[in-house]
């Protein structure tokens, strides 16, 4: 069997845990729970699949996540993956440089995401939040939830000012803002 | 099928035809497209799909990664639009359906859970289900399954084949309708050829022609039949005229045939008489019977015309047995066979009568038994009584020829005995002192009767050449020994008529070969005397040269120039014809009986040589030639070269001069003397020899050989002027050259000083002798020749003491070896036969063994093989070393390798040389060391004088026997006496053996008398015993000739050794010791008849000697014998007074 490339683990388990994590959702939907990060960590790692960047490092694919301990941690056990022919390579809270990563995951905690988008104009760093109407404000990638399930919503003019370009499946899949 | 398809006319065939083809091609294509679409569309249904599906998969990854089922749900919604789908489905990377669509065209498929199949095309029952992999980042993240229905393929394949079958159904159509059109084309011309060869086969009517419509084959088929319907009418018409033309010919056969019957009538008759008129008797038989037959049968069997035609053929016969025989014989053996039957047989007349008849019979045709058998008889009683004759006179002939040899064969011993006693006597009479009248008649009679002697053995030898009966013998000799008897005869002649004998050797000649020496000596004293007959002055030259020379064969040439008085050609021509001589003249002059060369020249031929006059003219000498043919003994030459070898180094450079007047001689010895490497000068007279030792100087001669009669000074003149001359101041040695027999000249030159002697002609080695000799260099042909210089003296002090077994079953043989091996101080035991010695050499240890090879019981080479054999035997080392000498009489070379094989370390052959066997046994008996004192070998070795009685017989050349048995008279007369016990009867008894016992026991009796016969120096019988025991040894029995020639050779011994056996010379131990006064009485006796009755003194003096045998007077009576029979009267009667005085002193 081909390796997952996924954060799941081997199927039966991930089958299971998908199972759950859907039935939860409904009841959970507000709270920042296991299932959701998950989810989220889930999602994060798979729009690498869908993001092209125009100088992309040689020696690795930095996903960095600023609060939610949860998805980091869970992102963090994703180390050893291979993404883009590169290594995956993990960056947390403190650790973090925001002009150095790929991926940059900002919790809906923090409260001073403005500052770091605006910190962040002209790299091409894919920015992603779970706080609510984010892409509308500046940020490209929004993860909100509908009927119990984790949805996207992007900002493609967002992206397309940071140089980055989306996948038109992806797109075909999220809600377009503003 | 088959059949009715052959039936069909050709129209038919052909349309049948394209439509088969046009059909089967249109099948063939239309089937093929279809198979091919076939499969086209469902490819491009294929590919549609995966397409479809790749895409699908493409879009569906976002949804699928991200969950979002709708969105996949409304992507698989866009199949809509192929019809062909009915269903999809994504599924998850767990194998579940994520997102599924149904056209709703039929019942929704349940797409089944789990993984997936991994086969991108299948195909279930009427749908194809197509499987994508949904592929992310390298990584697979689900699948796609479509789900089409093939229904629509199988629409458009239905479409196809109605379509094909359509275009069939056209194209037969169209093409049925052209070949119906198009066949008429070649169908017709053909149908009306068929009906024109219908027309002409009904009416016979060769004259209708076909029309040629078109120039294809049917045309030229066309054009063919009618040049046949041209060739088949003229045909007709010959065929028409042939049957006339056989109608008359059959009426003239009819009239030839009747001209045949006449001509035939005619030479029947003809062949009637012929058959009549015949000398001979002929028959035509059928069935054995007489079918018919001519005239002259019916005379010869004595009937009337015509009365045999029918009769069987038995009336002829004398009884059933010859009818029944011949008939057995005849008929299926040879007449049924092709062949013609020839017998002769006794025949039977009308009246009874029998006469002799040759019969000839032979079939008319072997293969055909009807016609007979056609028979020629004639009467041969005549030819029969003829040939009788014949037979008798032929026996009486064969009878005359054997009385007539052996007549010859008496004649020549009864001649030769006279002739013997009448040379002997004359020999010894003109060696008294005689009147000189007496002494030239007594001198004449000896010419007269050597030369009646020599024409009587002229006269034998031719009668025996003219009777083949002339052998050549193939034994070992040297030239040196043949040349040395010619020089006792010629040399002497040569001498007296004051003429030079000279032989010119050839050094390549081997000193032995193989061939018969008398008859060479024969020839060469036959051309040499006639060459000195010839001459009166000048020189004879005898001169041998090697024509050809290998290991094996040498061919001699000879020739023997004379300076006599020549001869015209015209008696050149007749030289070598029997009973021819120079002229009449010549026969009164020279005497001769012509038959001289015609021998020569016959003996010439058989050794394979000829013989020719080389050059001849009146006044100026002859030369004669002739070439020989000669076997080299084995090792002859190698010996030669280790002889040269010896001898080289000691002579090489040493300085010879030849003093000779005459230039021929001076050059042989020159040439003989450079062939040993010696340095030679020449010089012609004593003056320019003395001018030439005095000039030598710094190179002195060291030898110089003189010729003693030289013109000016003779040799022993020039020696005393060497030694006198103070010039020359090394004297050289000088050697004596002289003609021979001049002992006058001897005593002179042993006066003058001379250290040696030689006699011309001079032999290589007797030369190398002289000079070694008067070199001091020893003698080295003294070692080759034992026999000539050492007679058994030197070694037999070596062997003193020694003791050997002899080993010998004839007792002759073994007295004669133990007398000679007693004579050489040796001890001897005898064997008799192989196992005897056996057994006695492990009794004793000998010094040696001498062993006979042909024994009873157990022969030599057995008991050597035995003797060696004992060697294996612990404490038997003695036997492997112990020497064991061959003593046979088989001297031949693969004899002696035979002994040499069985272990034996050495062989000498008999008749035993003394000196041979010296040297032998000096080669392998080691004397003991502190052998005991024996009394001194000259006692015993000390030859006794041989008395002249002995040597005169002819038969026995008794120096030789005596020679062998060490010089002992007494021991050979001994063995001539048991000789004579022994064999008195050898021939015959040889016979008997033969008759009775066989070849191979009459080989054994053979080989014992070749033996003896040797031993006692028997020459001529030995001859003769041992051409007999080679013919045995062949396995062949000796003809009446040669048994013939045995007993004549036999008896000529046995009268000698009889003629010995009277007073005088009898045996010595033959009576018992006379007492001294019986003796005294005796001489007495003696002493008065030798006054007055010599016939009486032969009594006498056999008792004499018979009585003091072995005592101290033998030799006094022995003395005294000699020269009563010398008729010395006077000296017999002063030796008689002198024994008288001896008796009378004697206590």
């Amino acid at each position: 069997m081909a390796t997952w490339p996924a954060i799941a683990p081997p199927r039966p388990a991930l089958a299971a845990l998908l199972a759950a994590l859907l039935a939860l959702f409904t009841s959970l939907a507000a709270a920042e729970n296991p299932l959701e990060a998950k989810v989220k960590a889930a999602y994060l790692f798979n729009l690498t699949k869908f993001v092209d960047w125009p100088d992309l490092p040689a020696d690795a694919l930095h996903i960095c996540v600023i609060g939610s301990d949860a998805i980091g941690g869970l992102l963090g056990e994703l180390r050893d993956r291979r993404v883009k022919d590169r290594p995956l390579r993990i960056d947390r809270n403190g650790g973090v440089v925001p002009g150095n990563c790929q991926v940059l995951f900002i919790s809906r905690s923090e409260d001073g995401w403005r500052d770091i988008l605006q910190g962040l104009s002209g790299s091409t760093v894919l920015t992603v939040s779970d706080r609510d109407s984010f892409a509308s404000n500046g940020g490209m990638v929004g993860f909100y939830t509908e009927s119990g399930k984790v949805k996207l919503e992007i900002n493609p003019r967002a992206a397309r000012d940071a140089n980055l370009h989306i996948s038109s499946k992806l797109l075909e899949l999220a809600r377009s803002v503003p | 099928m088959g059949l009715s398809l052959h039936t069909l006319p050709i129209k038919t065939k052909l349309v049948l035809i394209i439509l088969l083809t046009s059909t089967l091609s249109l099948a063939l294509a239309a089937g093929s497209f279809i198979a091919y679409e076939r499969v086209r569309v469902k490819d491009e249904l294929v590919k549609n799909l995966t397409s479809l599906a790749r895409v699908i998969a493409d879009r569906s990854t976002a949804a699928l990664l991200f969950d979002d089922a709708e969105v996949a749900r409304e992507t698989l919604n866009a199949l809509k639009v192929k019809r062909a789908i009915v269903a999809a489905a994504i599924y998850n990377d767990s194998g579940e359906v994520f997102a599924r669509y149904d056209s709703g065209e039929e019942r929704p498929y349940p797409f089944p859970e789990g993984a997936g199949s991994g086969v991108q095309v299948s195909t279930l029952g009427n749908h194809l289900h197509l499987e994508e992999p949904m592929v992310v980042d390298g990584a697979q993240i689900g699948r796609v399954v479509l789900r089409a229905s093939l229904r629509e393929l199988s629409l458009v394949w239905q479409d196809f084949l109605l379509f094909a079958g359509l275009i069939a159904v056209l194209t037969f159509l169209t093409t049925a309708l052209i070949a119906s059109r198009l066949q008429r084309l070649v169908s017709r011309p053909l149908e009306e050829l068929t009906g024109i060869a219908r027309d002409i086969s009904e009416q016979k009517n060769y004259s209708l022609r076909a029309k040629r419509t078109s120039d294809d084959e049917v045309g030229t088929l066309v054009g063919a039949f009618n040049t046949m319907l041209e060739a088949i009418e003229s045909r007709d018409r010959e065929l028409t005229g042939a049957n006339r033309q056989l109608a008359q010919g059959e009426e003239r056969l009819r009239q030839i045939n009747e001209e045949l019957e006449h001509r035939v009538e005619e030479r029947t008759a003809e062949l009637k008489a012929l058959l009549d008129t015949a000398t001979v008797g002929i028959v035509l038989m059928k069935d054995r019977s007489i079918a018919d037959c001519n005239r002259r049968l019916d005379e010869m069997l004595g009937y009337p015309p015509g009365d045999l035609v029918g009769q069987p053929t038995r009336i002829w016969y004398r009884d059933d047995a010859d009818w029944t025989r011949i008939g057995n014989e005849a008929y299926e053996q040879v007449i049924w066979k092709g062949q013609t039957y020839l017998t002769e047989v006794q025949l039977q007349r009308r009246d009874g009568s029998l006469f002799w008849a040759r019969m000839s019979a032979r079939a008319i045709d072997p293969r055909d038994r009807a016609p007979g058998v056609v028979m020629v008889m004639e009467d041969i009683s005549a030819e029969r009584a003829a040939l009788e004759e014949m037979r008798r006179a032929k026996v009486l002939a064969e009878e005359a020829t054997h009385m007539k040899s052996e007549f010859l064969a008496n004649m020549s011993h009864e001649i030769r005995t006279p002739m013997n006693a009448i040379i002997g006597m004359l020999y010894l009479a003109l060696r008294m002192e005689l009147p000189p009248t007496l002494q030239n008649y007594l001198s004449k009679a000896q010419g007269a009767a050597q030369s009646l002697l020599g024409i009587i053995n002229d006269i034998l030898d031719f009668s025996k050449i003219e009777s083949g009966k002339l052998e050549l013998e193939a034994v070992e000799f040297g030239l040196d020994s043949v040349l040395e008897h010619l020089s006792d005869a010629i040399g002497f002649q040569a001498e007296h008529k004051g003429i030079e004998f000279l032989i010119r050797y050839d050094v390549g000649i081997p000193p032995t070969l193989i061939g018969d020496p008398l008859r060479l000596g024969q020839v060469l004293l036959n051309l040499c005397n006639n060459a000195v007959k010839f001459t009166e002055s000048g020189e004879v030259e005898l001169a041998f040269h090697c024509l050809s020379l290998n290991d094996t064969d040498l061919n001699l040439q000879i020739s023997v120039r004379d300076t006599g008085i020549g001869m015209n050609e015209e008696t050149q021509s007749r030289l070598f014809e029997k009973f021819s001589q120079a002229d009449q003249s010549t026969t009164r002059r020279f005497g001769g009986t012509g038959l001289g060369l015609a021998i020569c020249k016959h003996l010439v031929d058989m050794m394979g040589g000829r013989i020719w006059v080389e050059d001849s003219r009146p006044g100026k000498g002859t030369t004669m030639c002739c070439t020989v043919r000669l076997k080299v003994a084995r090792e002859a030459l190698a010996h030669r070269r280790e002889l040269l070898e010896q001898v080289g180094p000691l002579l090489k450079d040493m300085r010879v001069l030849v003093v000779d007047d005459n230039q021929v001689s001076r050059e042989i010895l020159a040439e003989m003397l450079r062939y040993f490497q010696l340095d030679v000068a020449v010089a012609a007279n004593g003056e320019s020899a003395l001018d030439t030792l005095q000039r030598a100087g710094e190179q002195p001669f060291d030898l110089v050989l003189m010729d003693w009669r030289m013109p000016g000074m003779n040799g022993d003149q020039v020696i005393r002027l060497i030694r006198r001359d103070p010039v020359i101041d090394r004297k050289p040695k000088v050697v004596m050259v002289t003609a021979y027999g001049r002992e006058d000249v001897m005593t002179l030159a042993e006066k003058a000083g001379v250290d040696g002697f030689l006699v011309k002609p001079v032999s290589p080695s007797t030369l190398l002798d002289a000079v070694l000799t008067a070199l001091g260099r020893g003698r080295v042909l003294g070692e080759r020749k034992p026999a000539e210089h050492h007679p058994g003296n030197g070694a037999t002090l070596d062997l003193k003491g020694a003791r050997l077994l002899l080993v010998e079953d004839n007792d002759i043989n073994r007295e004669f070896a133990v007398e000679l091996l007693h004579s050489m101080n040796v001890q001897v035991d005898c064997a008799v036969n192989g196992e005897e010695a056996v057994a006695m050499v492990q009794r004793q240890a000998y010094a040696g063994v001498l062993m006979d090879i042909q024994m009873p019981v157990m022969d030599g080479l057995e008991a050597s093989r035995r003797i060696r054999q004992l060697a294996a035997a612990p404490g038997g080392e003695r036997f492997a070393t112990l020497p064991i000498i061959a003593m046979t009489a088989l001297a031949m070379a693969r004899d002696a390798e035979n002994s040499m094989a069985a272990g034996m370390n050495d062989h000498i052959t008999k008749p035993i040389a003394p000196d041979r066997l010296m040297a032998t046994l000096a080669r392998w008996i080691q004397p003991p060391r502190d052998g005991a004192p024996r009394p001194g070998p000259e006692q015993g070795a000390a030859p006794n004088a041989i008395p002249a009685e002995l040597l005169a017989l002819e038969s026995l050349q008794a120096d030789q026997g005596i020679k062998r048995i060490g010089g002992k008279v007494d021991a050979y007369l001994k063995q001539l006496k048991r000789f004579r016990e022994h064999y008195p009867d050898a021939a015959r008894e040889l016979q008997r053996i033969i008759a009775e016992r066989g070849v191979q026991a009459g080989e054994e009796y053979c080989h014992a008398l070749k033996g003896v016969s040797g031993n006692i120096g028997a020459g001529p019988l030995f001859e003769c015993v041992a051409a007999i025991d080679t013919e045995l040894k062949e396995g062949r029995a000796p003809d009446a000739a040669q048994l013939a020639l045995l007993a004549q050779r036999l008896a000529a011994v046995m009268a000698d050794i009889d003629s010995l056996a009277r007073p005088g010379v009898g045996t010595a131990s033959a009576a018992a010791p006379l007492l001294p006064a019986e003796l005294v009485r005796r001489l007495d006796l003696l002493h008065a008849a030798l006054d007055h009755d010599l016939g009486a003194a032969e009594g006498l003096l056999a008792e004499l000697r018979g009585g003091v045998a072995g005592g101290p007077l033998e030799p006094a009576i022995s003395a005294l014998a000699r020269q009563v029979d010398d008729f010395a009267i006077d000296e017999a009667l002063a030796t008689l007074a002198d024994l008288r005085a001896q008796l009378a002193n004697r206590p």
